[in-house]
């Protein structure tokens, strides 16, 4: 049995008391907009594809194993939905710019920085994107994010080594200064 | 940049995630000591997860919560049983497989064995000159059919709505 501190809500909106999954959704809906966010490149589609996802986690929460993790099960279906609606998606060219990434504007070379990343991350595949998303953003291991994207562990590793690798490659210009005053 | 991803770029992510074991750390540092580029490389590597561990969320909006209430409450809900429903319901299974077992016992679709369309009233055989076929129907079959049918839904029913929550409940308490 797992530890799951959603556990007890899981239950208890089973047991009838719906309006809870509203705190559910709360907790868990800017990392399950980001993560369509990654995958779609679009603000209404990624809040459609959320949205999407959630309802269908209310639907089949009565099939919900409880001794797994639901934020894993749950972002498994935000990207399963994301993916299905990349495939109704029409091929859209959408600058980098216009994706919202929720930065602060600290510095202007920091915003830079993180700009730079954005545009890297961005060059990358959906699947790598959403496997750094997942490292990075929630610090999802790899095992976890295997499970999200329905991905052997060890080609997840990979994907995210090298998704890694490019983004230092990319990323080398704006490093190196920084790199050499360590 | 394919080609440049080798074994050892795995290993300067390894040793950045602390995945090493410490023999291997203290190769790997020793072979830090002896070789400028992976002292840069590493360095690098560094900085950039560094600054990819900044990375923020990003907020839906304001009413994306609602929303999905909202959607939840216009759907029909899929499967949600009370556990007096769902006894009452098993209850109702339980007793047409036992009805419909007893009726196979006592023979009563033993004759019925065959659907003749050629019927009586005389109606087909004024305007069909043709005898139609008769077609073979096996009612000890068809009703054995239903009974494993009903013995299944009794399964997921007991299931759902009586063992489920049972285990759920005592799971909670305990």
């Amino acid at each position: 049995m797992t530890n799951d501190p959603d556990l007890g809500l899981i239950i208890r909106i089973l047991e009838g008391e719906q309006h809870l999954y509203a705190q559910l959704v709360n907790k868990h809906k800017s990392y399950a907009y980001s993560l369509a966010l990654r995958v779609l490149d679009d603000k209404s589609d990624a809040e459609e594809a959320a949205q999407d996802a959630f309802v269908k986690a209310f639907k089949y929460l009565a099939g919900f194993n409880r001794e797994a993790k639901f934020s894993t099960w749950l972002y498994r279906i935000v990207f399963n939905t994301a993916i299905s609606y990349k495939r109704k998606q029409k091929v859209k060219m959408q600058s980098i710019d216009t994706v919202q990434v929720g930065y602060h504007q600290d510095s202007m070379e920091k915003n830079d920085k993180k700009r730079f990343i954005e545009k890297a991350i961005g060059q990358l595949n959906e699947v790598d994107r959403v496997a750094i998303t997942l490292f990075y953003l929630q610090e999802f291991s790899l095992e976890e994010i295997a499970e999200i994207t329905n991905t052997p562990a060890n080609t997840v590793k990979v994907r995210v080594h090298r998704a890694r690798h490019r983004l230092a490659e990319e990323l080398k210009g704006i490093l190196h200064l920084e790199a050499l005053s360590l | 940049m394919e080609k440049d991803f080798n074994n050892s770029e795995h290993k300067i992510l390894d040793y950045l995630d602390g995945t090493m074991s410490p023999a291997e750390i203290e190769f790997f540092e020793q072979s830090m000591k002896n070789a400028q580029t992976l002292r840069k490389k590493v360095a690098e590597q560094r900085l950039l997860e560094s600054t990819l561990k900044t990375m923020r969320l990003v907020d839906p909006s304001s009413s994306f919560t609602q929303n999905v209430m909202t959607r939840i409450q216009e759907s029909p809900q899929s499967f949600n049983l009370s556990v007096r429903n769902g006894i009452l319901l098993l209850l109702g299974v339980m007793v047409v497989s036992f009805l419909a077992v007893w009726l196979v016992q006592s023979g009563v679709f033993d004759q019925s064995t065959a659907l003749n369309v050629n019927n009586e009233t005389g109606l087909i055989s004024k305007y069909i000159k043709q005898p139609l076929p008769s077609i073979p129907v096996n009612g000890k079959l068809i009703v054995n059919i239903i009974v494993l049918i009903n013995l299944a839904l009794g399964f997921l029913i007991l299931d759902r709505a009586v063992l489920r929550p049972y285990f759920e409940r005592r799971m909670r308490h305990s």
